[in-house]
């Protein structure tokens, strides 16, 4: 029988082959680079890609192909803490929620939404003003600001599992609350939490970008992608390319994040469907 | 009440006065009300009534999931307290449930042996795991194989066994069972009622049976009573009740079930 | 014209080109009646949507199928779509899902009125008062103002009824319409929809697992399995003297799930003798 090409998960596969490209990338970066990040020797200054500098070069002379590779490390460290930092936050606070008792369950309800509904970037603003302007604040305030929507998607789903016949099955044969907690609540909805971390990556790639953007994120050396479009500003009209390729980075690496959270969710459901 | 020993009469649980109301749009709506009665040893109790909060909300309390706004369970002769650990333990190793649909009473991701296993976990009772859920499985007809797959591989009639597995793997006296066979197809239907008569049997089961239908209860249980609108309205050995309603609403259910009759409705 | 007129109906799976359905053919003659029995598994409820061409996408049918003069499986979807409510209506098993839990029930039934019947303002209003009170809705001012999931399990299936005749169908399909209900509003629901069947001259297509109750609403039955119509005829020889080892074994667990033991086996209430 051929094979169905709706039955094949299209998500998954870009959105893995594109996380796993950046990740190849950054790794490379560990041990090899074109150039040296600092290296201006050159000379040539805001020149457009070609056989010399793959990406051409900044304002300074450095190349770009190489602030490109270094930056898919930062990209990958903030895709992978930040959602680590909500999670490790927002879990518990969501399961206190949903397992607390009305009046908890409603005050922590109201202090979630205040939270989503403060503007992000300026509670990471806030953060990072306050710790001084680096990587680690950076990625500490965007996983802050993100644990309450993780809070939220905790609570809601860890309400509904507590909710089902088999946690009461459970409760009824002598299992206790911690451990329906750890053996019934946290499995059942991980596969959703997993799909929220995954846009909690994606949104935090694009705030860090933000962050740097307006100079609260790595100093120099480091080389974030949102850093090399902040440098590209005043060079914009003359020379595109050193906006667009960070710029086609952040798109593509967001892109596969949202893609692999797509994915994943086509995973949990279709076998929820199987269940008739 | 409180006087006699309740252990001399032979009734291991017994629920006195249970009341619970719950407030739906602002008005309180008494789910039930001043509702008694008691589970003689050895013998199986029938409770029917129509859907609705009442026997559910009976059976939470029955099992402690839910706690009465008056009234008591006794266990053994004494209170049922769920803050008692000791008391709670014991308590869960005899009496266990199964419930009504098989769809849903299994955690979708865990495998048949984990769940079957569960119970002895929660109650550490100590024993080989993997031969117990061998055992278990195989007295519900099940061949122990089935263990490391997943629920949602069997059909209605399978998982309610392997609920029916998991109720009996603390080896418990008391078997609450609420509508177990609504969910399920007239033929597994049977099949699970002579499953649940064999094991009555068997293991010498005292079945608490929540129904709204009478004709399981008579095949199931010595004792039943009828709850309408949260109260009591009859109790009496099965056999009363049928040939002896002293209930209009008792005789309408009697009447209702659904016979194979030449005759019309 | 017969009201229903399958003929080797099959229903594949587009992927696998599985069957669901392998080859179902029946007849109902408008005002009969026809009673259709099955398991999970059976096909059965992809019958009632195959009927009335309502498969997913993922499955194909194949065959004839004639609701009225109309050929279900070869009309243009405007053809299909006025046999859909007004000439045919479904009551599905559980009206909680069935039932819009955002709109009121006077909405709800309005719909198809002033979708099939031009029906809107006072007229519309009116008529929903007489839909409630043929399916025996006492307290329908109430009613109308309330939202599904006020309303009883029993109640609901009452109104999704008066939705199905609210265009005074001549084919009526029931797919396990008393199933998720208790045993009392069970028998209420039955007596109800055997009379408004039986006043309007409607056909009816009963589709259940229940032997039993499909014994009390319809005089034709087929026993369907894995796909197939394994036997039909009318109710009382498929009831007395069931050809197919199937029918048999429905039969058996159908008596010994009713029966009660105390009763003596001639008296009305009891379980027909075994066969």
């Amino acid at each position: 029988m051929k094979t169905d090409i709706r039955k094949i998960n299209i998500p998954l596969i870009a959105g893995t082959a594109l996380v796993l490209l950046t990740a190849a990338v950054a790794l490379v970066s560990c041990f090899w680079t074109p150039y040296a990040l600092d290296d201006t020797a050159g000379g040539l200054r805001l020149s457009a890609p070609g056989a010399l500098h793959w990406a051409g070069t900044d304002k300074l002379g450095r190349d770009l192909f190489s602030q490109l590779m270094v930056g898919a490390r930062y990209a990958i460290l903030v895709a992978v803490l930040s959602p680590l930092i909500s999670a490790v936050i927002g879990i518990p606070f969501g399961l206190i929620a949903a397992t607390g008792g009305k009046i908890l369950d409603e005050s922590l309800s109201y202090l979630f939404d205040a939270m989503i509904a403060f503007p992000a970037i300026l509670l990471a603003m806030l953060v990072v003003t306050v710790q001084g302007a680096s990587m680690s604040s950076a990625i500490l305030a965007i996983g802050f600001s993100s644990s309450a929507a993780v809070a939220r998607v905790t609570r809601v789903n860890a309400l509904h599992v507590l909710a089902t016949d088999y946690v009461r099955a459970a409760r009824a044969s002598g299992v206790s609350r911690p451990a329906v907690l750890f053996r019934h609540v946290l499995p059942n909805i991980s596969p959703m939490l997993f799909v929220q971390l995954t846009l909690v990556a994606s949104g935090a790639i694009l705030a860090e970008a933000s962050l740097s953007y307006l100079g609260l994120g790595s100093p120099p050396p480091q080389a974030s992608w949102g850093r090399m479009l902040m440098e590209a500003q005043s060079s914009v009209l003359t020379a595109p390319w050193g906006a667009v390729i960070p710029g086609c980075a952040i798109a593509v690496f967001v892109l596969g994040l949202n893609f692999l959270g797509d994915g994943i969710r086509e995973i949990i459901d279709p076998e929820e469907e199987m269940n008739e | 009440m409180m006087q006699e020993n309740k252990s001399e009469r032979g009734t291991i649980l017994e629920a006195v006065h249970i009341s619970k109301a719950f407030r739906k749009h602002s008005e309180a709506v008494h789910a039930l009300r001043d509702v008694s009665f008691s589970l003689p040893d050895g013998q199986s109790l029938g409770i029917v009534g129509e859907s609705g909060a009442g026997k559910s909300t009976l059976l939470n309390i029955i099992l402690g999931l839910e706690h009465p706004d008056s009234g008591t369970v006794f266990y053994r002769g004494a209170p049922l307290d769920f803050h008692s650990r000791r008391q709670t333990a014991a308590f869960h190793r005899e009496v266990q449930a199964v419930f009504q649909d098989p769809k849903s009473s299994l955690d979708p991701r865990m495998r048949v042996e984990s769940i079957i296993e569960e119970p002895l976990r929660a109650l550490h009772i100590e024993c080989s795991y993997r031969q117990r859920v061998a055992a278990v499985l195989e007295s519900v007809g099940l061949d122990p194989g089935i263990a490391d797959r997943y629920p949602h591989e069997f059909s209605g009639g399978q998982r309610q066994r392997i609920a029916i597995a998991r109720a009996l793997a603390p080896r418990p006296g008391i078997l609450v069972a609420d509508e177990p066979l609504s969910a399920l197809d007239v033929s597994v239907r049977m099949q699970i009622l002579e499953l649940l008569k064999e094991l009555k049997r068997q293991l010498s089961l005292s079945i608490i049976l929540v129904s709204h239908d009478l004709a399981i209860v008579a095949q199931l249980c010595e004792r039943t009573i009828v709850i309408r609108s949260g109260t009591v309205v009859e109790s009496s050995p099965t056999r009363s009740i049928f040939m002896n309603p002293q209930n209009e609403y008792t005789q309408q259910l009697i009447s209702a079930i659904p016979h194979l009759s030449s005759a019309g409705i | 014209m017969n009201a229903v007129s399958v003929k080797n109906l099959r229903v594949l799976l587009r992927s696998s080109g599985k069957p669901i359905l392998d080859g179902i053919s029946f007849d109902i003659g408008i005002g009969d009646r026809l009673a259709l029995i099955g398991e999970s598994g059976s096909g059965k409820s992809m019958t009632a949507l195959s009927l009335l061409s309502l498969l997913p996408p993922s499955m194909k049918e194949e065959g004839i199928v004639h609701i009225g003069d109309t050929d279900m499986i070869t009309a243009a979807e405007r053809e299909r779509n006025t046999v859909r409510g007004s000439f045919a209506a479904i009551v599905y098993q559980e009206p909680l899902t069935a039932l819009d839990p955002l709109m009121t029930v006077g909405n709800q039934i309005a719909g198809p009125l002033k979708l099939h019947r031009r029906l809107t303002g006072t007229a519309a209003r009116t008529e929903v008062f007489r839909l409630l009170d043929m399916v025996k809705l006492s307290d329908s001012s109430r009613i109308v103002s309330s939202y599904p999931y006020e309303l009883s399990g029993g109640q609901r299936q009452r109104i999704a009824i008066a939705m199905a005749l609210a265009c005074s169908p001549r084919l009526l399909i029931a797919d396990e319409p008393t199933t998720a209900l208790d045993v009392t509003i069970q028998k209420d629901i039955l007596a109800l929809l055997d009379e408004l069947v039986r006043d309007s001259g409607m056909s009816l297509l009963f589709i259940t697992h229940d032997l039993a109750v499909a014994a009390k609403i319809s005089e034709r039955v087929a026993i369907m399995q894995k796909g197939k119509i394994v036997e039909s005829g009318s109710m009382d020889d498929v009831l007395s003297r069931p050809a197919h080892p199937y029918t048999r074994q429905l039969l058996d667990a159908a008596v010994k799930v009713s029966t009660v033991p105390f009763l003596p086996p001639d008296s009305p209430e009891t379980a027909r003798g075994s066969v």
